[in-house]
């Protein structure tokens, strides 16, 4: 058992020919040395038959493993930083934010069943998210990892067409590709503060890699157009979608507001999970299948 | 090759016993496998679990709910507070009130830590769980136990107020003093004006109102100023209270005067509005002697001319009797309101003429009291 092996059974289903594909097209933006031992820690796993999992999810195992070892320095943003300034928001299920989020004593807050919160806690979350939050709390929550973002104007350009509901959540969901709000989860935004996206020791932004998003059945590596920005995954139609990056885990400040989004309430998606990593720059196809094998052996050595 | 698209809800929790479905839940908890559900590493683990319960079968669900509450059970501190969190969340999102006994004799035993928060701050999540389950009539006690547990610190007492007023409406008045004080020791954490603002959005400003006679007085002025504040209450709301009758005339007359503070500039509609309901005329006259120390005199002016045209010379006179504004400066305050509501450029013309007679040195004042009685007359 081998790299060899691994990248063959990963090739398996559209799912693992997204993650090799970007894998593919992410080799000349992430380090050398990182790139190297991500394989061999590929290459040791997969040929300890001790050790038994999931071709494609043993990615993210990998990555998580590493995150959690080194919260420092790990496999996670590792592409070129983006600095362009550009503000940026992160979306979010409202009672994924109450339970992790909100400070309950200090709102008086009773949990209630179901995809929503408080009509009253949402509003209050709308006029003073600050006076609203846990102390020393972080997004994403410490230590899950990565936080993932878009362009604020993007969903602005959105909010401009509807109002906060089930068709602004129905267009959110969609063009930023998340295929896993596809149920009526109330959704939210969280906007940061507009300073944190210039050059920061604080805030590094940067496009995901296939180190970040596998597995996903919708994370295409790529670029969005005049950017350094990441590219999402439109599930309209598979087509690019809006622009993404990762980053670490970073405090909320009171400079953070929170903005209601509403609950998707319709799925018209006509999703070939073929088609996505097809139109990958770097398609992972068959007839290209040894020669790419052969590249990633020589980079793990 | 196949993908699931969208996530396929699992089935494979039906005709499960609880105790598998436990250690299913168990494991997921932990990060570990479980053979009987495939989750999905990428999306929240609750969220999922959530999905998964609700798209069950009316036993599988059943299940669910007795698993969670035998994993609530099993817990010891061993487990980890972020474990009992998730489970405690669960129990909410599972509707299982039946763990709320065990939640909060978690609180009461020490088994949680109260004071200082821990990492989760596991307290507050445990009461707004126990709290949440409110709406089922076997909660009330349990709340109980926490209110007057003196270990419970006073961090809890906006959760533990609001889940209990929610519980029982009527027994609110017994809590309110006690809300307060506990509020007082921990004044950083709360905003009053929030938590009444939520207890009205829950219990109903009818509620609040009907039983607003048994609070007792020190609590009331306060909370009324509370619920004024944010004008919570409006004046049908109380009408319709008092057209129940369970308000006597002090109540109303309590309420005008916290009204009147509250909103200085609304005290003419407010005066308007007492004086409809059939008072004792002493009771309604101390009421507005009153009402004249707290609103200032220059909103006491600006706004006569909006009380009833037939009360207010009765009500320059009361003004008067509080030495809050001249006679002389009460009407023409009127008449200059007046102007604008009725009669417009021809008033406008003749208070031009009579503040300069006013501001004569040598003048009297000149006698224009007849007019409050004949607004379409022009002099």
């Amino acid at each position: 058992m081998s790299l060899r092996d691994w990248c063959r059974e990963v090739a398996g289903d559209n799912r693992g020919r997204l993650a090799l594909s970007n894998l593919l097209h992410d080799i000349p933006h992430v380090p050398a040395e990182k790139l190297r031992t991500f394989l061999r820690r590929i290459h040791d796993i997969w040929s300890n038959p001790a050790e038994r999992y999931d071709a494609v999810e043993l990615v993210r195992h990998v990555a998580q493993t590493e995150a959690e070892a080194n919260p420092e320095d790990n496999f996670y943003c590792l592409a070129q930083p983006i600095s362009d300034g550009t503000q940026c928001s992160h979306i979010m299920p409202s009672t994924e934010f109450e339970t992790g989020y909100v400070d309950r004593a200090r709102n008086s807050t009773r949990r209630i069943r179901g995809r929503r919160i408080r009509p009253i806690l949402m509003r209050r979350l709308v006029l003073n998210l600050d006076g609203m939050l846990k102390p020393n709390i972080t997004i994403p929550l410490e230590p899950e990892g990565l936080g993932w973002v878009t362009h604020t104007a993007e969903i602005d350009r959105l909010r401009r067409r509807h109002a906060p509901g089930g068709e602004l959540a129905n267009e959110v969901r969609d063009g930023l590709g998340l295929l896993h709000r596809w149920d009526e989860w109330e959704l939210v935004e969280i906007r940061y503060p507009s300073s944190l996206t210039n050059p920061s020791p604080g805030c590094v932004l940067a496009p995901p890699t296939f180190l970040d998003s596998t597995p996903s059945l919708v994370s295409r590596s790529g670029r969005y157009p005049g950017t350094g920005w990441g590219c999402t995954v439109n599930l309209q139609d598979m087509g690019n979608g809006s622009p993404e990056a990762v980053h670490h885990p970073i405090p909320i400040t009171a400079d953070f507001t929170l903005h209601e989004v509403g609950a998707p309430n319709r799925i018209q998606w006509g999703i070939v999970p073929q088609t996505v990593w097809e139109a990958s720059s770097h398609p992972w196809i068959d007839q290209d299948e040894e020669s790419n094998i052969e590249m990633l052996e020589r980079l793990m050595r | 090759m196949t993908d699931n698209l969208p996530p396929q809800r699992p089935e494979s929790l039906r005709g499960r016993t609880v105790e598998e479905i436990k250690g299913c839940l168990v494991a997921l908890l932990a990060g570990r496998r479980s053979p009987l559900l495939a989750v999905s590493p990428t999306v929240s683990l609750r969220l999922q679990l959530v999905d998964v319960f609700e798209d069950s079968d009316d036993e599988t669900r059943r299940n669910l709910r007795k698993a969670i509450t035998e994993a609530i059970d099993d817990w010891i501190p061993s487990d980890g507070l972020l474990r009992i969190c998730q489970l405690a969340d669960l129990a909410i999102d599972f509707w299982a009130p039946e763990t709320a006994r065990r939640l909060a004799n978690l609180l009461v035993s020490g088994e949680i830590p109260l004071e200082p928060p821990d990492k989760y701050d596991t307290a507050a999540v445990i009461v707004s769980v126990v709290g949440g389950f409110a709406a089922t009539s076997e909660t009330l006690p349990i709340l109980e136990t926490l209110i007057f547990n003196e270990r419970l610190s006073a961090r809890h007492a906006g959760q533990l107020f609001l889940a209990a007023s929610q519980a029982s409406a009527k027994g609110y008045p017994d809590l309110l003093p006690w809300f307060f004080a506990r509020s007082d020791e921990d004044s950083a954490t709360y905003d009053l004006d929030e938590t009444v603002e939520d207890m009205v959005e829950t219990i109903t400003i009818g509620a609040v109102l009907q039983y607003l006679p048994k609070v007792n007085r020190k609590a009331r002025r306060r909370f009324l100023s509370l619920l004024t504040k944010r004008n919570l209450m409006s004046n049908p709301d109380i009408d319709r209270v008092v057209a129940s009758g369970e308000w006597g005339e002090s109540l109303l007359v309590e309420v005008f005067l916290a009204l009147c503070a509250q909103q200085p500039d609304r005290y003419a509609e407010r005066i308007n509005w007492l004086l409809r309901h059939e008072l004792a005329i002493a009771e309604v006259s101390a009421a507005v002697l009153t009402m004249a120390t707290v609103v200032p005199p220059s909103i006491l002016l600006a706004h006569l001319s909006e009380v009833d045209p037939s009360l207010q010379m009765w009500v320059v006179e009361r003004l008067n009797e509080a030495h809050r504004v001249e006679p002389v400066d009460a009407l023409l305050s009127v008449i200059r309101g007046r102007s604008k509501q009725e009669t417009g450029r021809e008033w406008d013309e003749y208070l031009h003429r009579l503040e300069m007679e006013i501001e004569e040195p040598s003048g009297t004042r000149p006698e224009i009291g007849p007019v409050l009685y004949h607004p379409a007359g022009v002099p």
